[in-house]
């Protein structure tokens, strides 16, 4: 089957965007995220059989790149707004999400890529390992601190983190 | 609650027009970068050699090896240019490290400078202390007494400066031993979070005694070690050696 690099793009780049979203909190953060890491797998595109397997290298790109130290270094100063939840889905308790949004960006950045890709993308610890390149009990140490962290939160203190 | 869940339907739907376009400008933007300059600052003037040798992708990633892409090929908002218009929210905001700091032209006076050079991981360890205000040595020189001639001058209050602990795995020179853990103090205003916990540095340090250690120039003294490469973190971080290269040309400066 005939397929190409935009198309893919227009398939998969609203999921991209939206975990590229939850790791930043902020549209503008993560159009650059996505952007940026496609802008590095573009030249695989061609190489990798299929676009599930060239999914996964964007998305291990894209969680890379987010907890390097030059996205640290270039957004250090930036402190997250107020999560905008008019965007999100209608469904559920808005005042939860919007603690939620607000727990997840006190997280440091490898412990909010180690949940997101533990809890939204529902990897194994060993596959964060490998997407992060870290070792296993460095992402357990940081899905357990980051978890433990939402747990502490003053706006999640009333709600139990599964 | 159920967390991923949660986590699902609080990120919103967002449009992906106009994302092939950006993709394409920043591919521009990647190549002009990495076909601009290859070498890390601090060892590009003394020794061209690894400037030769470094290729920016020396180990390249099997096309079968799909989810471990290529770290050293990254491209940041440090090294690009300004978008002409739109997005890039994050280059827009960059300020460029400026300082009064040594400057090294050598690896070999980074060494000279330098009284131990580790590869050590960063920890979660961070203490705040308080230092000075320091005598000055000649209180008649206004550089070191900034209130000279002022009647009755309040002292400069005291700095505060942080403390991390770093564990050493490896020792290049110096006398520490690997294993050993360190306290790295961190003074250097902006930088002073450019390291993360769980990661591996090559540091060039002088020793303040009592276990402390200083980066002997906070542009100079801190390169971020990643799946067997060096890159200048600080500096310029689309730039990254071989470790074992610059392990091999400071034996030679040995």
């Amino acid at each position: 089957m005939d397929r190409s690099f935009e198309q893919f793009v227009a398939e998969r780049g609203g999921s991209l965007l939206r975990a590229a979203w939850l790791l930043t909190g902020d549209r503008h953060h993560a159009e650059d995220l996505v952007q940026t890491a496609l802008a590095k797998c573009f030249g695989r595109y061609e190489e990798l059989p299929d676009d599930a397997r060239f999914e996964s290298y964007v998305r291990t790109t894209l969680h890379r790149t987010y907890i390097s130290w030059w996205r640290k270094l270039s957004w250090r100063n930036e402190k997250p707004s107020e999560i905008r939840v008019e965007h999100a889905s209608s469904d559920g308790d808005v005042d939860l999400r919007v603690d939620l949004g607000r727990a997840l960006r006190t997280l440091s950045r490898p412990q909010r890529a180690a949940i997101t890709l533990r809890y939204v993308e529902d990897l194994s610890v060993a596959e964060v390992a490998r997407v992060l390149g870290m070792p296993e009990g460095t992402v357990k140490t940081h899905i357990h601190r980051g978890v433990a962290a939402l747990r502490g939160s003053d706006e999640l203190q009333s709600v139990e983190v599964d | 609650m159920n967390l991923g869940n949660e986590l699902k339907s609080l990120a919103p739907d967002m449009d992906t027009e106009g994302l092939v376009a950006g993709v394409l400008r920043k591919r521009r933007r990647r190549q002009q970068a990495l076909a601009g300059g290859l070498a890390l600052a601090v060892v590009a003037v003394a020794t061209p050699l690894v400037v030769d040798g470094f290729t920016g992708n020396s180990d390249p990633v099997a096309v079968e090896d799909a989810g471990t892409p290529e770290m050293e090929e990254e491209v940041g908002p440090m090294s690009e240019p300004q978008e002409e218009s739109g997005g890039d929210v994050a280059e827009e905001s960059e300020i460029p490290p400026m300082g009064d700091w040594p400057y090294y032209v050598s690896l070999e006076e980074l060494l000279e400078a330098s009284d131990v050079v580790v590869l050590a991981t960063a920890t979660d360890d961070v203490r705040t202390e308080e230092v000075g205000p320091l005598e000055p040595e000649d209180p008649t020189d206004p550089q070191q007494n900034p209130t000279l001639g002022v009647p009755d001058a309040e002292p400069p209050p005291p700095h505060t400066v942080h403390i991390r602990d770093l564990e050493v795995r490896d020792t290049i020179r110096g006398d520490v031993a690997p294993g050993a853990t360190i306290g790295l103090v961190e003074d250097h205003g902006p930088w002073d979070t450019a390291m993360l916990e769980g990661y591996e540095y090559l540091l060039f340090l002088s020793s303040g005694g009592d276990n402390r250690f200083y980066l002997v120039s906070p542009v100079q003294g801190m390169y971020a070690v990643e799946d067997g490469q060096v890159r200048d973190v600080v500096q310029d971080p689309d730039k990254a050696i071989p470790l074992e290269e610059l392990q091999e040309l400071i034996e030679e400066v040995r």
